[in-house]
């Protein structure tokens, strides 16, 4: 029997197949980034994925009709081989259409950029972060809100409408696997091989987007977008742990300026029957919590900046095996400070200064120098 | 494995500094004027979601802008309606035709009487 690892790279051999780039209506993109996060403490340095990581992608879009489309991306990196995405497309009105398949959840702004070609930052927002966190494991965060990409296995019915000339609305509702775990989510539980699911009952959710367009080269303040976003499942075999995530995003161009702020919290239920709490459990239940604001702006023809302020605070008792110096009430608060290079024909470099200040744990320093290109 | 991997990517911008104009932003002064109005709902629009470096960097077809445009017109918050899905895809088509003629033109004066070559693998952005 084949393996995912297997299945993903005989798949990413077919994207790389010239007969098929070369097939009409096929569209082939993909990235790479190599990174390299350092930082001055030597705890955080144990508990991240500091050093070198990678991340490379490749996608393959194929249009069968007009209104039906197949997308797949395969992406090699902290997590080995995956199938991040794998879905059909069926797009017959501007106001109602179907993905089913691996689909990219749509849970806030960041979603539509997760790629590290399409964010300026060498890092993720905390509340979106996997592996470019500190202290991220399951004994001490357990990563951010809603770890990024999210993707899951289930069907999107989505679209759109316009409000006059100047105000889009998109929406879309959708059933997926949900999250996976069995006191607290698991993450890893989510690419598991073959990416079962783990009960019986989907998880469901909603992104409505609002967006105020404004396409003349008059004035300083072109578009505006806010969005909300929510899910909620149940992510143990016996079904008795609930999650709930709520989100709410804005971004707009300020004359040369990008502004972008988001923020959500996930509550989800804990087991109180497992022993070696190290304190009395009042709420059976953790929530985390996390934001971000940004601004860019271009510094020249090739070089971008990014001014980031965010945050991710976990509230609840600790769970049974946590660290010791992890409190009921944990935060993290970091600021950044990023550069990008276009180097040439979408090559990047990006080159990142970061600030990390913890309640329970030691503040450190922290640089990004990293290197990717886009195709 | 990773440090030669990004040693070669550096080498590579190395060589090959300023054999363009800065990919991610596209210079439009000598544009014609409708051009450059639609350039810049281009780089509002698309710069929202993705580096304007992948666009301008796509080898799609004339043809082929149109659909995509539409495309990325449904996602979340795209605010790109019809009128200015239109403008998007006549500037990239615009920019397409340019693009190839420039490159052809050095080529052209170097291989004259040589056979057309056969156009690179398609690829697009997102």
């Amino acid at each position: 029997m084949m393996t995912r690892e297997a299945w993903v790279l005989a798949l990413t051999a077919t994207l790389a197949t010239p007969t098929v780039i070369w097939a009409a209506g096929v569209n082939v993109s993909g990235s790479v980034y190599v990174d390299y996060f350092g930082m001055t403490d030597k705890s955080a340095r144990q508990s991240s994925l500091s050093g070198i990581t990678h991340e490379v992608a490749v996608k393959m879009e194929v249009d069968v009709k007009e209104n039906l489309s197949f997308s797949a991306k395969a992406c090699y990196g902290c997590h080995g081989l995956e199938l991040e995405r794998a879905y059909v497309d069926f797009t017959p009105k501007s106001w109602m259409n179907v993905q089913a398949g691996r689909i990219p959840v749509p849970f806030g702004e960041f979603a539509l950029r997760t790629d590290p070609g399409s964010h300026r930052t060498a890092s993720k927002p905390l509340m979106y972060e996997m592996g470019r966190m500190v202290h991220y494991g399951g004994n001490a965060f357990n990563l951010g809100v809603v770890p990024q990409p999210y993707v899951d296995t289930g069907v999107l019915v989505y679209g759109q409408t316009w409000l006059g000339q100047h105000l889009q609305v998109w929406y879309g509702a959708y059933g997926v696997s949900g999250m996976k775990g069995q006191n607290d989510v698991d993450y890893t539980a989510l690419r598991s091989l073959y990416y079962n699911d783990n009960n019986r009952a989907p998880a469901g959710g909603g992104r409505l987007v609002l967006n105020y367009s404004s396409d003349g080269p008059e004035g300083v303040f072109k578009d505006a977008t806010l969005g909300v976003s929510g899910i909620y499942g149940r992510y143990d075999p016996a079904l008795k742990l609930g999650y709930t995530m709520l989100g709410v995003d804005a971004s707009t161009r300020l004359g040369p300026l990008v502004l972008r702020g988001e923020a959500a919290i996930r509550r989800t239920d804990i087991d109180p029957t497992v022993p070696g709490y190290r304190f009395q459990i009042v709420d059976p239940f953790i929530e985390k919590s996390g934001f971000y604001v940004e601004a860019e702006h271009h510094l020249g023809s090739r070089l971008q900046v990014v001014y980031r302020f965010d945050g991710l605070r976990r509230r609840g008792v600790p769970l049974p095996g946590s660290d010791p110096q992890l409190s009921p009430d944990s935060k993290i608060l970091r600021y950044t400070q990023g550069l990008q290079f276009t180097l040439t024909d979408a090559l990047y470099s990006k080159l990142e200064y970061e600030y990390w200040w913890f309640n329970d744990f030691a503040s450190f320093h922290a640089g990004h120098v990293g290197i990717g290109g886009v195709f | 494995m990773a440090g030669p991997l990004a040693l070669a990517l550096v080498l590579r911008a190395v060589a090959a500094e300023n054999a363009d104009e800065g990919p991610d932003r596209i210079d439009v002064s000598d544009y014609p004027a409708d051009q450059r109005e639609r350039y810049e709902v281009f780089a509002i629009k698309c710069s929202k979601c993705h580096t304007l470096a992948r666009p301008i960097n796509a080898r799609l077809t004339p043809e082929e802008w149109q659909s995509y445009v539409k495309k990325m017109s449904r996602r979340p918050g795209s605010g790109i309606n019809e009128e200015s899905g239109q403008r998007i895809a006549e500037f990239l088509r615009y920019y397409s035709v340019r693009k190839d003629g420039e490159k052809r033109k050095p080529a052209d004066a170097a291989t004259s009487g040589a056979a057309k070559k056969p156009d690179p693998p398609r690829t697009s952005g997102q």
